[in-house]
């Protein structure tokens, strides 16, 4: 196994553009993710249109631009602004927005009352779900990318010399789901240095160490089903990619949706990322052993994706005598 | 050849077609209960994903530059006597051919769903659609030429273009999230295009096309001047 | 001689298609046995299979004396070198990692690991090249290499799948010489091609394979021996008359007359000295001859025999 691993670490040498650029962007995210989680507690960017310089509204939860011209429509569409509040004098005003009769009560309320305690909204999430979330779409993406020497041994038939030999094959997966976890190593340094400088990063760094392990597990054995049952390495990236991307803002990776319908929440529970997301909550609640169904889930589906993966691969490959 | 192989390949289809179409409906589904009327959630997407589609066509150049299978029989067309332009350019037409018939299917279907791409002004869109994709491909031969190996150059624009939408605002809007992300936001050339796309749509204001078809097309031409001045043929071998 | 390998009643379909019809054949030790056969003949399925990568439908392996089962396959491998068809060599690697990486899933670790990889890159003529990237390499280094990588851990029974395909005569001569230096040093080795010369070169004994079958066995004299009752004329004519091939089936000793434009190959018994009456015909149809050679009986025309046509066809 260490033979395997080693010339992995020997290959990915060729790739080493493409490993700088992806670490930057991982740790990149993880900045992002932070920052975001401060700017949370703005609920409304608003532009106030007015030619009366003393009208003055100030509150915490809203962001506000003084002009004297309406904006344009687009600007309202693009979310450039949430609002636009035309004022009529006497404390009077003209709300103009898209979003929804929630938010126009909320922006009324405030109007009137710019001091106005707003309840918290239910998704609202914490710097490590955040974090993790975020983690989730960037280092699942990386995975694919770190398991090219699985993919270019079975394109280029290395693998068949590889199953000719006496090594074992659970050994040789082996090596390359451990060569995935080394790819999460520089994160965690990251959120390690981060912590260490007196950042807020939500969760301790034994739980991260956790979290991604999950995460790795997770991600490397879905880079192994596709890589096993689509015949050419570019083919699985693009596909696991774009399901990668799909399902993980289904999920809320980068944002927590609030949608009330039992049907779809209900298909949105059967993806591991949805999963791996309500077990980092339960976490950050502290409730993480009192329901460990998200826990077991994502164990099983990644037992699955491997137990079908290792099938096949025995199938074509392995001890035919 | 080249338009008819990529025609071929279900996974390049699929990432051009269905997934555009499948995140707009996902995406404008999960935020319409932000919005007073749901279909503002699907407008927004549209175009974002439009435009994100627009930009992923750069991995089409790259597979059909240099993927494995494909380089092989492109050495025959190397050792022709046509010189290296008709190379990559003619890689970089034909993913932009395949890219831009596929996104226009994507808009035409959008239109047919009720979405709002700009009533009488949609020709406007469909016009800037062309040298935005056309750039995307020359971007996607560039990287090609310059790393001189389709596999990195498709992981490095696979980050870029995700970096890049995600700051532009096709996943959400980051204008909302802070003066220093809305500034970071401004950077990415998806954000310059959303906004000109919503101004066209929603304020019958043409005054962006202009400059995004002089921006793409010059951005295309150093492109391919890049790939004039980088391109090996010995990377086919 | 102590066999080292035995292979009885082996079968094999895919989908329908009986690919290996109940082969049976051994390799005694220090032996080069080398499969022949046209593409598609079933030789790279007999060696996948031997090498435990694909099925069978029936029949045994035995190997120094045991039934290759599941619970020894891993002491069976160890004693195998495999030489892949397809070049199996990591590209962005030097010559040095490749061979150490392969060598290394024998279990050989540290200083013998070293030494073994040094022997087998010093047998390929590679070992100033070592620290080169593979992809640097011309066709016949590769090859090279791709043996290499093969007998560095000392196999017992090295078995090659098609080495030389697709590389210049230099190379494939330095090849050749190599395996019958490996044969020298007493390993046994199962060589596939469709390349008549290679036999020719470095066999101890045949297996003419075509269509799953084994049609012939035995060493290379024995296989001439069938037909050394015979000699084959090329006759080849200036353009002008064909001359229709049943007319030299008149002649006495004649046994086969075959015609290609121009070019006319018969096959007639030793013994019977015919040539002038074969020259006489064509000259009385009006035809002018432009060359004439005889061949002697050789493996093409042992296969040409058995199977009725050419080995690359």
């Amino acid at each position: 196994m260490n033979n395997v691993l080693r010339n992995n670490f020997s290959r990915i040498f060729g790739r080493l553009p493409s490993v700088i650029i992806m670490l930057a962007i991982t740790l990149l995210s993880i900045f992002l993710a932070v920052y975001m989680t401060g700017t949370e507690q703005i609920r409304g960017h608003i532009a106030l249109v007015t030619d009366n310089s003393a009208v003055e509204i100030d509150s915490n939860y809203l962001s506000i631009e003084v002009m004297e011209q309406e904006p344009p429509m687009s600007q309202l569409v693009s979310q450039k602004y949430d609002a636009i509040v035309t004022d009529r004098g006497n404390g009077q005003f003209d709300i103009e927005t898209l979003r929804g009769s929630d938010f126009k009560d909320m922006l009324q309320l405030l109007l009137q009352n710019p001091q106005a305690k707003i309840p918290a909204q239910k998704s609202d999430r914490s710097v490590g779900v955040n974090i993790i979330g975020f983690l989730m779409v960037f280092l699942g993406t990386s995975v694919f990318f770190y398991f090219f020497p699985f993919a270019d041994d079975k394109e280029q038939n290395q693998l068949l010399r590889i199953a000719a030999s006496p090594l074992s094959f659970r050994r040789y997966l082996a090596a390359h789901f451990l060569f995935c976890l080394f790819s999460f190593v520089p994160s965690f340094g990251m959120l390690a240095i981060m912590k260490a400088a007196g950042w807020d990063i939500g969760f301790s760094l034994p739980q991260y160490a956790g979290l991604l392990l999950l995460l790795a597990m997770l991600g490397s054995t879905f880079a192994l089903f596709l890589n096993t049952f689509i015949k050419k390495p570019d083919n699985a990236n693009m596909f696991g990619n774009s399901i990668l991307i799909v399902t993980s803002t289904l999920a809320g990776a980068f944002y927590s949706f609030s949608k009330s319908n039992a049907l779809l929440d209900n298909l949105i529970h059967i993806l591991p990322q949805k999963q791996f997301l309500e077990f980092a909550i339960n976490l950050q609640n502290g409730e993480e052993w009192q329901h460990l169904f998200p826990l077991i889930y994502i164990i099983l589906f990644s037992a699955v994706m491997f137990g079908l993966a290792y099938r096949k691969l025995k199938h074509d490959y392995v001890e035919r005598v | 050849m080249d338009l008819s192989n990529n025609f071929k390949n279900p996974v390049l289809i699929n990432f051009n077609l269905v997934f555009a179409i499948v995140m707009i409906l996902i995406m404008g589904f999960l935020t319409s209960g932000n919005y007073a009327n749901a279909m503002d959630a699907y407008n927004y997407y549209a175009v974002s994903f439009l435009i994100f589609g627009m930009m992923q066509g750069a991995m089409t150049a790259t597979n059909c530059f240099m993927e494995r299978d494909i380089k092989k029989p492109n050495l025959r067309i190397l050792s022709s006597p046509c010189g290296k332009f008709p190379i990559y350019f003619s890689k970089m037409l034909a993913s932009f051919l395949f890219d831009y018939i596929l996104h226009l299917l994507v808009a035409v279907i959008l239109l047919i769903a009720g979405i709002n791409l700009g009533g009488q002004n949609v020709g406007w869109i469909f016009l800037m659609m062309i040298p935005v994709e056309f750039s995307s491909a020359a971007l996607g031969v560039l990287f090609c030429c310059i790393f001189h190996c389709e596999e990195t150059a498709s992981t490095i624009l696979s980050l870029f273009v995700s970096v890049i939408a995600f700051l532009g605002g096709a996943f959400f809007s980051l204008d909302g999230l802070g003066s220093t992300l809305a500034a970071i936001s401004r950077i990415s050339p998806v954000k310059m295009l959303i906004d000109v796309f919503f101004a066209v749509i929603y304020d019958n204001n043409l005054s962006g096309v202009l400059p995004v078809l002089f921006i793409s097309t010059a951005f295309s031409a150093l492109c391919i001047f890049g790939c004039q001045k980088t391109f090996r043929a010995e990377d086919y071998l | 001689m102590e066999k080292l390998l035995e292979i009885n009643s082996l079968s094999k379909s895919f989908k329908g298609n009986l690919v290996l019809d109940n082969i049976s054949f051994s390799i005694e030790k220090g032996e080069v046995l080398c499969l022949l056969g046209p593409n598609g003949a079933g030789k790279s399925t007999t060696i996948n299979i031997l090498l435990g990568l694909l099925g069978r439908d029936s029949g045994t392996i035995t190997y120094d004396g045991k039934v290759v089962s599941r619970s020894h396959l891993r002491a069976y491998k160890q004693k195998l070198g495999v030489v892949p068809q397809d070049l199996a060599l990591y590209e962005e690697l030097s010559a040095q990692q490749n061979a150490r990486f392969f060598t290394s899933l024998y279990g050989l670790r540290g200083s013998s690991l070293d030494e073994a990889v040094e022997e087998a890159l010093k047998f390929a003529g590679l070992i100033d090249r070592r620290k080169d990237k593979v992809k640097t390499f011309s066709g016949g280094m590769k090859r090279r290499l791709n043996i290499a990588c093969a007998i560095a851990h000392h196999p017992e029974l090295v078995i090659m799948d098609e080495p030389t395909v697709g590389i210049d005569p230099q190379s494939r001569n330095h090849i050749l010489d190599s395996i019958i230096k490996l044969q020298a040093d007493g390993i046994t080795i199962l060589y596939t091609t469709h390349y008549m010369e290679e036999v020719e070169a470095i066999s101890s004994r045949i297996i003419i394979i075509d269509h799953g079958k084994i049609i012939a066995e035995g060493t290379k004299e024995k296989l001439k021996e069938n037909i050394q009752s015979e000699k084959c004329y090329h006759i080849e004519l200036e353009e002008g008359t064909p001359i229709p091939t049943e007319e030299f089936y008149d002649v006495e000793g004649v046994k086969e007359a075959k015609s290609d434009g121009n070019k006319i190959d018969i096959v007639s018994l030793r013994g019977v000295e015919n040539l002038d009456r074969i020259i006489s015909l064509i000259s009385d149809a009006g035809a002018h001859i432009r060359n004439i050679a005889g061949e002697e009986a050789s493996l093409e025309t042992v296969f040409l025999k058995l199977t009725g046509r050419k080995l690359r066809d």
